[in-house]
Formats: structure tokens, sequence, C-alpha cells
């Protein structure tokens, strides 16, 4: 049975350690009450060969201990499109501006570093400034989703409380933002979807 | 019919049969084990990947009571439905036949399944 014991110390090192052992017992009782009736069934102790086939169909231990922990994600459905539309509008706006600081150095500017004349250097730059971006972006969206998940996770709210959604524009309001481009317009309603919750007032 | 496709449609489909599934059987104690081997026997496959996240789960939701026992010299956790699980039961199983009625009003008003 070593390789039993082997399987379930790999399913045991996939789980929190405080419900370690309490999950363990299950596929390890499972497994070898299975193995007991084969084993009366066939009227012999399994060979190493059946043991471990029997192993194999229960499937890779990471999986197995997968199927017993909660599901959890960085950043839930409802916030990936905003998610990803954040992410292209900084990435395209670095890109502009890297764009045209590469232009001016290594076209227009005279007597800069030699270092700054590179393009690669620029795309290098380019390169690094999304990384970070994308990382400080995840990070906020990861907060926002956690923030919300607690909110969910309160009491069931009130929609007719004035102060749980967001307000709508009124008629000369929507005339007078008509002018401001789009990804303007649309960061107050990006903030406030990315920042609402439950007002405790009303929840 | 793309098979992944159809995979998912039926398993999604029979999500919400298996809970009922589960719920009617504990309604005797039984272990993982005598429980899968419970429903296979009567048609419902069911892995173990599934069949002990649910067990936990339904007992997280009170529909369940267990207890680890010694049997065959061996501990095994024994599940029994709940008082609040059998009465959830019961209005699944009401769900369950109300929407068995309306699927066949549908499909006989439509002439058949095809």
């Amino acid at each position: 049975m070593k390789a039993l014991d082997e399987y379930l110390d790999a399913v045991g090192t996939w789980l929190p350690a405080a419900q370690r052992a309490d999950i363990v017992a299950e596929p390890g009782e499972d497994l070898r009450s299975e193995i007991k009736e084969r084993e009366s069934s066939l009227g012999r102790a399994l060979s190493d060969d059946e043991l471990l086939a029997l192993l194999q169909r229960r499937g890779h231990p990471m999986w197995v201990a997968e199927s017993y922990l909660p599901k959890r994600q960085l950043i839930g459905p409802a916030m990936l499109p905003l998610y990803f539309r954040a992410l292209k509008v900084a990435c395209a706006v670095l890109a502009a501006i890297f764009g045209v600081l590469m232009l001016a150095f290594t076209v227009f500017v005279k007597g800069a570093s030699p270092e700054l004349a590179q393009p690669r250097f620029w795309i290098w730059q380019l390169g690094l400034w999304s990384f970070a971006y994308v990382g400080l972006f995840t990070t906020i969206f990861a907060l926002v989703e956690r923030r919300q998940l607690h909110a969910r996770a309160a009491d069931a709210c009130d929609p007719r409380a004035p102060r749980a959604l967001p307000s709508m524009p009124t008629d000369d309001e929507t005339r007078s933002r008509s002018w401001r481009p789009i990804w303007w317009r649309s960061r107050g309603g990006w903030l406030r979807a990315a920042s609402w919750r439950p007002s405790s007032a009303s929840c | 019919v793309n098979a992944d496709l159809f995979e998912n449609l039926r398993l999604e489909l029979r999500r919400g049969c298996v809970v009922i599934a589960v719920l009617a059987a504990l309604g005797t104690e039984r272990y993982g084990y005598t429980l899968r081997k419970f429903l296979i026997e009567r048609g419902l496959e069911i892995d173990e990947g599934t069949l002990y996240p649910l067990l936990r789960r339904l007992e997280s939701q009170g529909l369940l009571a267990s207890e680890w026992r010694e049997e065959d010299k061996r501990r095994k956790r024994f599940c029994r439905r709940s008082d609040t699980g059998g009465q959830v039961l019961g209005r699944l199983l009401d769900e369950w036949r109300s929407l068995d009625a309306s699927l066949g009003a549908i499909l006989s008003s439509e002439g058949g399944e095809r």
C-alpha cells in the first residue's frame, strides 16, 4: 500500500494544512474500500500494476485536491470585460506616449544621449511600463473584486434605496457631456461600477 | 454535435438531479463508498471527485449530518439526511415534477423532441 499512501500524500500537498487530514481521509477511505472489494472478488491481493491502474483512474492528485477546494478567481466574470477595456486603454496610451518619445529622440532631438536615440531603448521601456501597468491594474481589480465579494456576502440589499445604485444623468447632463471623448465619458461609469457596493444604511 | 458542448450541457442537466439523488439515498445512513455504489447500481454514474465535495457542501448547508466511525477496523464517514434535508428534498421533488410536467407539455405541443 506504499503507492496508495504516496498518492494520498500527494493529494494532501495541494490542500490547505488546516483541512488536509480531514479531506484526505475521504478519498483514502473510498480507495481502501474499492481495493478491499476488488481483492475479495479476485480472492487475492491486488498486484502493484493493478493498484497503480486504480490510482491512475482516480486522476492526478492535484485535480483530486482541486475538486475539494472552493472555486476562486482573482477577477470575476462581471469585472473581466472592464479589466480588459482598462488594460487596452492603458496600453494604447502608453504606446502613444512612448511612440512620440521614440520619434522625438530618434529623429528630431539632436545631441541627446546615444542610448535615447536607439528605438530598442524605447521599445524596452514600453515593455517595462506595460508590464508594470498590467500588474497595477490586476492588483486594483483583484482588490475591487475582493471588496465586491465581501459586499455580496453581506445581507441582501434594497435596490430601492437611492444610495445603492449610481444615479442616472439628467437630459441636460447628458447633453453637456456629449462633447467628451468616449473613454472620458465612460470613465465615471467605470469608477462607479467598480466601486459600487451596497451601502450599510440600505442593507 | 460537438462532443464537448454536449458533455457540458449533459453535466449541467445532471447537476441538480445528483443533489436530489444523494439527498434521497441518504434517507438511510451510508458512507461515501456505499453511497456511490448504491447510486451507480441504480444507473447514476458519479465519480468520487463529484460526490465527496458535494457531501461536504450539503453538510455545510445543514442538509446532511455526518460522523466518523470505525467499521471493519477502518474509520469511515457516515452520512445521513437531516430534517432540513428532508424538507428541502420534498420541495426539490415537487419542483422536479413540475418541471417534468412543463417539459412534457412543451415537447408534446411541439410535436415531439425532434
